[in-house]
């Protein structure tokens, strides 16, 4: 049966990202093995927990590609909540109590940094205010829940209150409409 | 404008395309990048119109008014996925998603410039195209988007994964290569039978922008009509059916011998068929040309099957024959004909087997339980997030998925694109481009008396299209036998 070709010749291509990043997944697949081995045959401190942790960090800030509704804010925003729970993490294992103090700085500097990246692109990054709008909504209920004792309170957390109700007031009186748009779109169970 | 561009023209014509120029910059607010590759696409079309016209002429034919305001305005339309479209962003995955891709072979090669423009005019058409996927909390959803849609050269496997991870991106392609305009769709925006309208249209716009002669039908929309409300309509959420219920699970199918393919598609392979043949050997038979297509397909995949049990070919049915609706988004369902592969002997036995199943199967009550189902399901899991959803449904997806048939057979029919298009036409083609498990699929559709049957493989196993081969030789149907290389022997 002759096939008489009517498609272009097309040259086999690799796609360098996805193979790069096979090779980067086997890679900290083998240190995992390796670092909970150890660990736990030397016992002591769970610090195979650092190397774990660092490795989900890096794979959601550099090797994560979301199918559907990838954006920069959305990946500075669940990177950098990634590390605030890793930074819990170390605090926990090393029963210290610095970890309430860093995380309330990253995470005001996480509302910060999504606002500049709004303001910087506003006619393009309206349609990305879900990550800003959920993480002020978060951060205020935590500043309440410390207000009343629930957790530590600190100063970073009193800049955090602040910084995200500042956030919510921008976002509802300069951007009502948009973000009522947005939380239709986003909530809706159609 | 270009400086470069503008020395073309004579004084008088540099004024008036002054003008238009400064009212085609005022029609459009897009970033500078897009703004700057609008005005190239006008350029590039006016210089291709200029070798023939005056350059009055060419601003008439290429009036403004044709855009729209579907570049300037801020876009608020946004549109829930109907229930058929919702698990195809579910099941996605890394160079996989849902696509197929229809085509039609023109009587001349494509000029690119044109087409560009005719795309661009196209758009304000079919606002639900005008769309990039967004994640929602509880289901993904459409939303409306600005931006400059571009053709693109054909220089990749049909079908290949369309990038639409960043927002604002389409989720459709514009390809041409030589004679062929194609547009391959992921299935969340539209079925066949809204792909076919939505390339219908462009292609009418395409002749028109060349100067032909058209007329406007339900196939083939006026780009310049106001955009009907029953053609962006969600058919599925307001059919109140009293059926019994229906079930989208169906028991393992047998699977065509052979190894999945690395490339998806690894070949396409099209048979151009005589339609008069074809009807007037259905018709002796006392069936439909796809009921006699099924039983081809039965009998080549029957030869094919090592195993026993039983062979499924899942045929997609357009809710349109059943329910009056102009939609151009989802509107289809499926039914599983099955056969066991012990009791596929002749072809005689096979069509009595088909006929009857079809006419059961693919009625509208049988549909309906679908139907019924399909809406409860969706019902009842509006209230669980995305984030647990998902998995969960790439999971059963990719597990079940398509093992509960052995095949697909989508059929579109015959188009109905008005004569004058006709003319322009020489032949269509429809591709289904993607599966997780099985190992060919096929497609009809027909245009100017030509059937053509796609065979979209997955393997290398050359068993199916060498029996469908020596079937369509023996009945004396073959027209044309043309395709791709296999992919899979690339160097």
């Amino acid at each position: 049966m002759k096939i008489e070709n009517d498609y272009p010749t097309i040259k086999a291509k690799i796609n360098k990202f996805l193979l790069a990043r096979k090779i980067i997944l086997f890679i900290f697949l083998i240190s995992i093995i390796t670092v909970v081995i150890v660990n736990l045959a030397v016992g002591g401190k769970l610090w195979m927990l650092y190397v774990i942790g660092g490795e989900v960090i890096f794979y959601f800030a550099f090797l994560n590609q979301p199918l559907i509704d990838s954006s920069l804010v959305k990946r500075v925003t669940v990177t950098l909540f990634l590390i605030c729970a890793y930074l819990y993490l170390i605090d926990f294992i090393n029963d210290t109590e610095w970890s309430y103090f860093v995380i309330g700085i990253l995470a005001f500097s996480i509302i910060l940094i999504q606002l500049l990246i709004l303001f910087l692109g506003i006619n393009y990054q309206k349609k990305k205010l879900i990550p800003l709008f959920m993480t002020a909504i978060i951060s205020t209920i935590y500043f309440v829940l410390s207000l009343f004792d629930i957790v530590k309170i600190n100063w970073p957390i009193y800049v955090l209150g602040g910084v995200s109700l500042a956030a919510l007031l921008i976002l509802f009186v300069f951007y009502y409409k948009s973000v009522k748009i947005e939380l239709e779109k986003y909530f809706s169970l159609k | 404008m270009n400086e470069k561009f503008l020395s073309n023209f004579t004084e008088d014509d540099r004024e008036e395309l002054s003008i238009y120029f400064d009212n085609l910059n005022k029609k459009i607010k897009l970033s500078k990048k897009e703004t700057k590759n609008f005005i190239e696409d006008f350029e590039k079309a006016i210089l291709y119109y200029s070798k023939s016209m005056k350059v009055e002429d060419i601003l008439e034919l290429l009036s403004l008014d044709n855009l729209g305001d579907i570049y300037f305005k801020k876009p608020t339309n946004w549109y829930p996925l109907d229930n058929s479209a919702k698990i195809y962003p579910l099941s996605m995955k890394e160079n996989w998603m849902s696509l197929y891709r229809l085509s039609y072979y023109l009587t001349e090669d494509v000029v690119p410039e044109i087409l560009q423009i005719a795309l661009l005019f196209t758009m304000k058409r079919f606002p639900t195209f005008a769309t990039s996927i967004r994640r929602g909390f509880f289901w993904n959803y459409i939303d409306g988007i600005k931006k400059r849609f571009s053709i693109i050269e054909d220089n990749v496997i049909p079908c290949s994964y369309i990038n639409i991870s960043k927002v604002g991106k389409q989720s459709f392609n514009v390809l041409y290569y030589k004679n062929r305009i194609s547009v391959e769709i992921f299935h969340t925006l539209a079925d066949a039978y809204g792909g076919i309208t939505f390339l219908s249209t462009l292609v009418t716009e395409y002749f028109k922008l060349l100067g032909k002669d058209v007329s406007y039908n339900d196939i083939a929309l006026d780009v310049n009509e106001e955009v009907n409300p029953e053609e962006i309509k969600d058919e599925f959420i307001d059919k109140k059916v009293e059926s019994r219920n229906g079930s989208l699970i169906d028991s393992k199918a047998l699977s065509l011998d052979g190894k999945l393919s690395n490339v998806s598609p690894c070949q396409i392979i099209h048979f151009d068929l005589d339609l008069k043949k074809l009807k007037d050997l259905a018709h002796k038979n006392k069936v439909t040309i796809n009921e006699l297509m099924l039983s081809f397909l039965f009998i080549v995949l029957s030869y094919s099957i090592s195993k026993e049990g039983y062979i499924k070919i899942q045929v997609p049915v357009n809710m349109r024959k059943f329910y009056k609706s102009k939609t151009v988004r989802n509107f289809s369902l499926y039914n599983n004909i099955s056969l066991k592969k012990s009791e596929i002997t002749s072809l005689e036995s096979v069509i009595k087997k088909v006929k009857n199943q079809s006419q059961e199967k693919l009625s509208k009550n049988k549909i309906n339980e679908v139907l019924v189902y399909s809406n409860k399901l969706v019902h009842s899991l509006r209230f669980v997030p995305l984030f647990i959803k998902r998995p969960i449904a790439n999971f059963i997806y990719g597990f079940i998925g398509d093992k509960a048939s052995t095949s697909v057979l989508s059929n579109l029919g015959v188009v109905p694109l008005p004569s004058e298009s006709l003319k322009n036409i020489k032949a269509a083609d429809f591709v289904l481009g993607t599966t997780i498990s099985n190992k060919v699929l096929f497609s009809l559709i027909t245009v100017n008396d030509i059937v053509t049957l796609t065979v979209s493989k997955f393997t290398n196993n050359t068993a199916v299209e060498n029996g469908l081969y020596n079937i369509f030789k023996e009945n004396d149907l073959i027209l044309r036998i043309h395709g791709s290389e296999n992919y899979e022997n690339r160097k």
